[in-house]
């Protein structure tokens, strides 16, 4: 321990043992003995874990506890109204998703072939019926003034 | 039937009586805290009381992890105002002497501020030697290692903790 000139100050073996014993002796609460029987947040933690029973419970059986709205019959259950809240609303949803996607994939236009304004064709050139003479035929028009 | 819920708390007595006083050393390793580490062994004991889940294998290693957890989640939630104590600078260059160190709850905290420097094994070894007066072969089960291997972490824990509390202005001057 006290090997190095500038470790001379270092408590020793001894030293820090008793440090230790006595600092760990004081830093364990005296609460740590008393049984959870005994604690107050016991009772408190098991009242609060009926009454998480209690609501659990409750929040079950709500579906089932809905109101006639008239002598007809109707019957509306405040659960069968929610759900078509939601179906409206997600039906709402997917109508506009297909506009906004329809109005994003439509195909752009086809690309134009820029011909030369200058000639003018007459006759089918690609036609594989076309004779020789009908190709030679093929008369082309007068040279545009530009 | 009435029988059932006081069969439940001395259950949980006896179940208390056999960790936790090792759960509680663990947690203080943990955060150098006693009130915090008590507060983590009372925690999992409630944790523990009002659980109806699967039934629990191993009822030491299920409320040391809850209250692991509950002590990770205290922590970040108070990480953003933790600071290091004033007293570090205050009981700086005070002349060690053992019995005036501990009569001061301020150089009780330093000395807690220092075993955080510390690997949370060194704190480990230390607290279950001197808080719970555990032989190094109880603590090499526990840690799962040899004996040998506590007695010299125990050894150089001692020794780092010294020096730590010299620079602390601790000393034997």
């Amino acid at each position: 321990m006290n090997e190095q000139s500038d470790n001379r100050r270092t408590l020793n073996e001894s030293q820090m043992d008793q440090l230790l014993s006595s600092f760990y002796k004081l830093e364990m609460p005296s609460k740590l003995d008393q049984l959870p029987s005994s604690w107050p947040q016991l009772e408190a933690a098991a009242s609060a874990k009926k009454a998480k029973t209690a609501v659990t419970m409750v929040a079950v059986d709500a579906p089932s506890s809905g109101s006639f709205a008239s002598d007809v019959g109707t019957y509306h259950s405040g659960s069968s109204l929610g759900s078509r809240a939601v179906v409206a609303v997600a039906s709402l949803a997917a109508c506009l998703a297909v506009i906004v996607a329809s109005s994003f994939s439509k195909p752009a236009a086809e690309p134009t072939i820029p011909v030369s304004s200058n000639v003018e064709i007459s006759a089918p050139v690609d036609d594989v019926n076309t004779t020789m003479e009908e190709i030679d035929g093929i008369e082309l028009g007068e040279q545009k003034a530009e | 039937m009435t029988d059932e819920p006081s069969n439940k708390t001395d259950h949980l007595d006896a179940l208390y009586r056999e960790n936790s006083r090792e759960l509680w050393a663990i947690f203080y390793s943990q955060c150098s805290d006693p009130e915090r580490a008590y507060d983590a062994v009372q925690e999992a004991y409630l944790k523990y009381y009002v659980y109806d889940g699967e039934p629990i294998r191993d009822p030491r290693a299920w409320l040391l992890r809850v209250g692991q957890n509950w002590l990770r989640d205290v922590a970040r939630r108070k990480s953003s105002s933790t600071k290091l104590s004033a007293t570090l600078d205050e009981v700086a260059n005070d002349r060690f002497a053992p019995d005036e160190l501990l009569t001061s709850d301020e150089n009780r905290e330093t000395i807690r501020e220092t075993l955080l420097k510390m690997l949370e094994d060194d704190r480990r070894v230390l607290v279950m030697k001197y808080a719970l007066d555990w032989s190094s072969a109880q603590m090499a089960i526990v840690m799962d290692c040899t004996a040998a291997a506590i007695d010299m972490r125990l050894s150089r824990a001692r020794r780092r903790l010294a020096e730590l509390l010299e620079e602390q202005g601790y000393s034997n001057e």
